[in-house]
């Protein structure tokens, strides 16, 4: 067997939280680059954000801008981010204008500066900006100069061989890609876009090719703050699946009688469905489930959609867990999120930030409506996968997630799971209201749990001070299900 | 360092240009070494900020520092911003010949304290000073004096 050895490329950090992983590693050292869009999508804060990253005393940077947006105002919008080092502009850092070369010599005299720059300066990062209006400057418009190809592979090849990694920066749009020669030649080309829909606009980023590694397909999405661009890479469960950790033993609900219908408690790393009408106790039931994870050391992180977490807590701590202490204590973050347009993997993101802050091992998630409302309107169309992606992300990692669901009940009919998403609980626990005897009480039963005996039976329950608490099964009744169930023989 | 409002920005900038001055032409300079001082600061921080913003960008900060200076000290009306490398403001010489030495030299401080200001407004002082301080590195520390 022939023993080869490959050439080992390094990959530099980008800067960009989450572009990294998307990448499949970092960009390519010595790679010739191409970052695409339209404008106002972020293109130029990335590269800077790569820029400023990488840029340091024997690995300096040029940044060559040409036409397009003024350096002077690039430069006054570039260091508002966290990311912009003034201090190393002008050392590690160098901002080149190359307008003049342009327009006076073209194509030719743009290379000639941009060889002698890099010649003089030995820099090892190039980039250019922005690279459309060069070509639409020296072709007279929007069609390509009949040498730009010529042109392309020289300063490809020029900055290769000069050991430089290069980013060329460009207003494109899709229909761009079929003809150009720079999509050809480029070894990476990172397309960013950005769409409206309904009242809400969703950033995006495609790796529409890596040379020599393996990127994350599909389209990511992504948020400009005032640290720069910020990746939200769209973790299938597959991927999370490789890290996946599995918990043995139970976790308490901290209701002892609906511990005992579960056979002892949740299956830890198990997703529990928590479904019921308004009114029912699912948040109270929620909070006990923390505060348990509390009294046994389990650190938990509450994500709460609907209310604010000061409400919340406030209430909790009436009813005596003091989720207050719990988070002084660092065993408990609670994340609001409710900006209506939010991305399942930014909402990911917050939820998995928060979970490595306190370690968490259990979370939960209330409510799945109120999730789906944060969501843009664009992600409401796949909720049901952004819940699988969701749930499946955290029980991938052995935490264990209640989920709670709204539910309409009528009289004559218990659904389920109206938006069917109890395909991914491994434990269903439904709340509903019965009439009987002209009152009306309220009724627990564990409908589902994967793989475990359960108790099947219909337990009425109170919510008082001191939280839900189980009374006796409503075994004696028959049409428990219509919510008007009669006494038909002695309870037991 | 800090400029936390327009007042002290100017008081800053102004102090900076008359030690630049006075770095460049000596306390008391005669109008020809005012012109000469002047012309060879603009050709030197032209060349800078051109190699970073492009022509326009460095003419465009002329020609309004110009503009400015020109509402305090009207003498330099007939000063303009030429394109030629080697003659950065256009009868500046004829400008001021013929007026006192302090009349010519506070016109032709003015000139650079717009500069400065504008630069400072632009850019911040970090990057808008950069090209100042890479030729008369002593002013930087002048400026922390300044600021206290």
């Amino acid at each position: 067997m022939i023993e080869r050895k490959r050439v080992e490329i390094r990959k530099l950090p980008t800067g960009v939280p989450g572009l990294d992983l998307v990448l499949g590693g970092g960009v390519p050292e010595y790679s010739f680059n191409l970052i695409a869009g339209e404008p106002g999508t972020g293109k130029t804060t990335l590269v800077h954000q790569f820029v400023f990253e990488n840029a340091r005393p024997g690995c300096t940077a040029i940044f060559f801008t040409i036409l397009g947006e003024p350096a002077i105002k690039m430069l006054r919008y570039q260091q508002q981010y966290g990311f912009f080092d003034p201090k190393k502009v002008g050392t590690s850092v160098r901002f080149v204008n190359l307008t003049d070369d342009v327009v006076e010599r073209g194509l030719d005299g743009v290379l000639e500066r941009i060889v002698a720059e890099v010649g003089e300066s030995e820099a090892k990062i190039v980039v250019v900006d922005s690279f459309r209006s060069l070509v639409g400057t020296v072709g007279g418009g929007d069609s390509a100069p009949p040498d730009l190809h010529q042109f392309l592979q020289r300063l490809a090849i020029h900055l290769t061989s000069w050991e430089v990694t290069s980013f060329l920066i460009g207003e494109y749009e899709e229909a761009d890609r079929r003809s150009n020669a720079v999509f050809t030649i480029a070894d990476s080309i990172v397309w960013l876009s950005q769409v409206p829909d309904n009242n809400s606009v969703v950033r995006k980023i495609h790796v529409v090719k890596v040379r020599g590694q393996g990127s994350m397909p599909g389209l990511h999405t992504f948020r400009i703050t005032d640290d720069g661009v910020q990746i939200f890479p769209r973790l299938s469960p597959a991927v999370e699946e490789q890290e996946r950790e599995t918990r043995s033993g139970r976790a308490s609900t901290g209701v002892r009688e609906l511990d005992e219908m579960m056979g002892g408690g949740i299956p830890s790393g198990d997703s529990v469905l928590l479904a019921g009408p308004s009114g029912s106790g699912k948040s109270v039931l929620a909070t006990q489930f923390i505060a348990e994870g509390g009294k046994r050391g389990e650190p938990g992180v509450l994500v709460v959609f609907e209310e604010h977490p000061k409400e919340y807590l406030a209430r909790a701590e009436a009813l005596g867990f003091p989720l207050l202490r719990m988070i002084q204590e660092g065993l408990l973050e609670a994340l609001y999120l409710r900006p209506l347009d939010l991305s399942p993997d930014e909402t990911l993101y917050e939820i998995r930030q928060a979970v490595d802050r306190v370690g968490a091992r259990r979370v939960v998630i209330d409510s799945i409506s109120g999730f789906e409302l944060a969501l843009a309107p664009t992600f409401r169309a796949d909720f049901r996968e952004s819940l699988y992606r969701l749930v499946g992300a955290l029980t991938g990692v052995g935490i264990t997630v209640l989920t709670t669901m709204e539910i309409m009940q009528d009289s004559s009919e218990l659904r389920f799971t109206p938006n069917v998403v109890s395909f991914l609980a491994d434990v269903l626990v439904m709340l509903r209201y019965y009439e009987a005897e002209g009152g009306i009480g309220r009724a627990i039963m564990v409908a589902k749990m994967r793989g475990s005996q359960h108790s099947k039976a219909y337990r009425e329950y109170e919510i008082t001070n001191r939280g839900v608490e189980l009374g006796g099964d409503l075994d004696g009744y028959s049409g428990r299900i219509s919510g008007a169930p009669h006494l038909s023989r002695d309870p037991r | 360092m800090s400029y936390p409002e327009p007042t002290a920005h100017g008081i800053a900038a102004r102090e900076l240009s008359a030690r630049l001055f006075v770095h460049l032409a000596g306390e008391s300079p005669v109008p020809a070494s005012t012109a000469a001082a002047v012309e060879s600061v603009c050709q030197r921080l032209r060349a800078e900020l051109t190699a970073t913003l492009g022509s326009g960008g460095a003419s465009a900060l002329l020609v309004r520092a110009l503009h400015l200076a020109t509402r305090e000290h009207p003498l330099l009306a007939g000063v303009t911003v030429g394109n030629d490398p080697h003659e950065c403001l256009t009868a500046l010489s004829e400008a001021i010949s013929g007026r006192s030495d302090q009349e010519a030299a506070a016109a032709g401080a003015a000139i650079f304290t717009h500069l400065f200001i504008l630069l400072v407004t632009f850019l911040g002082e970090d990057l808008g000073l950069q090209p100042l301080f890479k030729f008369w590195p002593h002013l930087a520390r002048g400026v922390e004096e300044i600021e206290g």
